[in-house]
């Protein structure tokens, strides 16, 4: 029999029984739409949480003082290390850093013109931040002698003020623990940065100034650092180098609390678990196929028994075996794919829609598509081997005395 | 005229439980080309399951069966598959369309199980179908047709293939006599054309239009010999 000839009478036996092929296959259907739409929700994950961190530093490990709390599930207090000078010191002679850079931050009350706003103030070792120097779009950044001279984000000089700020104007910081302020020159402006504002600094909403400038503002009786930024000669070689830091660190802060993060190794974790939740996903929609599988077993079998006369007859008119058999698999390989079409379509609709509602990062790909239409395919033939089997094995007088 | 099927000593009986209840024994039987026998007996005498076995629906217990000289009780399924859709003709009591298909796919079936083109199956579909007095009702479905018509299409459908014997089982025990009159009308005239037709009947009137009566009692030919 002719590839082409079985493909008709299978939409032929399709077409005269539209609501019971399409009942039968509801569980693919569910099935495929289950897939697509985990298997975006898992992409939309990971590309989402991937965009969030593709502005972050992967070269980079902070040190700042005070810990977590909990050491092997219990809670201890630790007086927090006071990081200074000394810490700065060693850490630069530790082996893989190539810079340590102090960062001390601060809120403060800034005044413009007669508009007053609070915003977070950092003081930064200037030659120690190339990174910052790169990102100055207008004017020039920080040089360690200014004592009051400022460099400002992007959002803070063009959304704070009724009026744009621009390099040369000046306005007044004050500090509203102590009363002391002071006058700034603006000398540069940060270019706009992609950035999310959960992990990491927000430069466009930060003021940058040297650690003169900041000790003048706070008193300067005690002036610790309340981070400092090491950058590691090189990255693959970041895990060690954590080590060596948290070791040095260890020497000097003996009984003390420190903590010491790597970006890195935040974003490896966060990556493991969106892989694993997006299988898992994917598993739950591949049960459900088997389920919808399991069913296309049942009605197929029914289909089988409903038809044995007419195997009897398509036998005694000259069928071989084979040619029931492609019939029967055929068909509930076609089930399966319209099944699965309507499901990917369902599902990418479902998906979009979540997307949209919810603000939920949801991404449909071709690749997810695609995996879900063959699960369908592959499923439904695979329910189809058996029956079509069994209707290929029956015996022509049997089959044709059945009513 | 040379014979076109020659059984040999043919048996059939079928296990229940330990014991074989024999439906057939020994049957010895030969139809010559261009023939048209009819077979005849009482209710379970076998008449269907001879012709069965005939058709290579069935297979005998012992004993041969030859069709043009080819013993079908040696053949592998595939082979016996050819031979039902290529070298014999069936035409059943119900007819046996399959419900879904128009009657020129009806028509069509048998060709398609030997890769036969579109254009070859259609064309000598209608050609038989118009012979048969159906051309117009080429894309009804069997649902739609008269007994007597579905007889027709199912008659078009044993000939497409052009078979060496056709074989026919109560053909017209569905049918009123005046519909029955008509098929049988058509088996005298395939007859007529040399078809070789071997038909089971309850009806004597249309046995006695054959050119032979094969009589079968508890599964053997009655020649009038036994009891
Ligand atoms: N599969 C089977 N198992 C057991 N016995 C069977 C089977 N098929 C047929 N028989 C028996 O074989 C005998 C002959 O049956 P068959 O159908 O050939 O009779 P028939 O002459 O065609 O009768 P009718 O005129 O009623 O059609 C019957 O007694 C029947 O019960
Ligand atoms: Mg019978």
């Amino acid at each position: 029999m002719r590839l082409m000839d079985a493909f008709e009478q299978v939409l032929l036996s399709f077409s005269s029984n539209k609501f019971k092929t399409l009942m039968s296959s509801l569980g693919i259907i569910i099935g495929v739409i289950a897939i697509v739409v985990m298997l975006s929700v898992g992409e939309g994950l990971q590309a989402g949480v991937g965009r969030a961190f593709e502005g972050m530093d992967l070269d980079v490990i902070t040190v700042f003082p005070g810990s977590s709390g909990f050491e092997a599930g219990r809670f201890v207090y630790m007086k927090p290390a006071e990081l200074d000078d000394k810490d700065v010191h060693e850490l630069e002679n530790t082996v893989g850093v190539k810079l340590a850079s102090p960062r001390v931050g601060s809120s403060m009350s800034i005044k413009f013109r007669n508009e007053e706003r609070m915003t977070s103030i950092i003081a930064v070792s200037a030659e120690k931040e190339p990174k910052l120097s790169d990102l100055i779009e207008k004017g020039r950044f920080l040089i360690d002698s200014d004592r009051s001279a400022i460099v400002i984000g992007s959002d803070i000089a063009n959304k704070m003020f009724k009026m744009p700020l621009n390099p040369g104007m000046r306005l007044s910081i004050t500090n509203k623990n102590n009363d002391i302020s002071r006058d700034f020159t603006i000398v540069g402006v940060f270019k706009e940065k992609d950035q999310i504002t959960a992990f990491g600094d927000n430069t466009n909403m930060e003021i940058f100034t040297t650690h003169q400038a900041l000790k003048d503002l706070l008193g300067a009786k005690n002036y610790t650092y309340s981070q400092i930024l090491i950058t590691v000669e090189d990255q693959n070689q970041i895990e060690t180098t954590s080590i060596k830091v948290e070791e040095s660190l260890k020497r000097l802060h003996k009984d003390e609390a420190f903590t010491v993060f790597m970006m890195k190794s935040i974003l490896e974790q966060i990556g493991q678990v969106l892989t694993m939740i997006k299988y898992a996903l994917g598993g739950i929609g591949a049960i459900s196929l088997i389920v919808g599988g399991i069913g296309i077993v049942n009605v197929m079998m029914l289909t089988v028994t409903e038809r044995i006369k007419e195997i009897g007859v398509m036998k005694a008119v000259g069928a071989t075996k084979e040619d029931i058999q492609m019939l029967f698999m055929l068909e509930s390989g076609l089930l399966g794919f319209v099944s699965g079409l309507i499901g990917i379509a369902t599902g990418a609709a479902i998906s979009l829609m979540i997307a949209n509602l919810g603000n939920f990062p949801i991404a449909v790909t071709w690749s997810s598509l695609a995996i879900g239409l063959a699960f369908g395919v592959i499923t439904t033939t695979i329910a189809g081997v058996y029956p079509a089997n069994r209707a290929a094995r029956f015996d022509p007088v049997e089959a044709l005395r059945m009513e | 005229m040379k014979a076109i099927l020659d059984i040999e000593n043919v048996s059939k009986s079928y296990r229940l439980g330990k014991t074989a209840v024999p439906v057939l024994s020994e049957i010895n039987l030969s139809i010559k080309e261009g023939e048209f026998a009819a077979i005849m007996g009482p209710s379970g005498s076998g008449k269907s399951t001879l012709l069965n076995i005939i058709g290579c629906l069935d297979r005998p217990t012992s004993g041969k069966i030859m069709i043009s000289s080819v013993d079908t009780s040696s053949l592998s399924e595939p082979e016996l598959a050819r031979i039902r859709g290529k070298r014999i003709g069936f035409v059943f009591q119900t007819f046996n369309l399959i419900p879904r298909l128009t009657a020129l796919k009806n028509v069509e079936l048998p060709m398609v199980y030997q890769d036969i083109p579109r254009e070859v199956r259609i064309k000598r579909s209608m050609m038989l179908l118009e012979m048969l007095g159906l051309k117009d009702r080429f894309d009804h479905r069997p649902s739609e047709l008269s007994g007597g018509e579905r007889q027709r299409v199912a008659i078009a459908r044993a000939l497409i293939n052009d078979p060496e014997i056709l074989l026919a089982d109560e053909p017209t025990g569905n049918l009123d006599s005046k519909t029955g009159q008509e098929i049988m009308q058509i088996f005298n005239t395939l007859h007529n054309e040399g078809r070789t037709i071997l038909m089971v009947t309850h009806d004597l009137g249309l046995a006695q239009n054959c050119d032979r009566i094969i009589r079968l009692k508890d599964g053997r030919i009655d020649d009038g010999k036994h009891g």
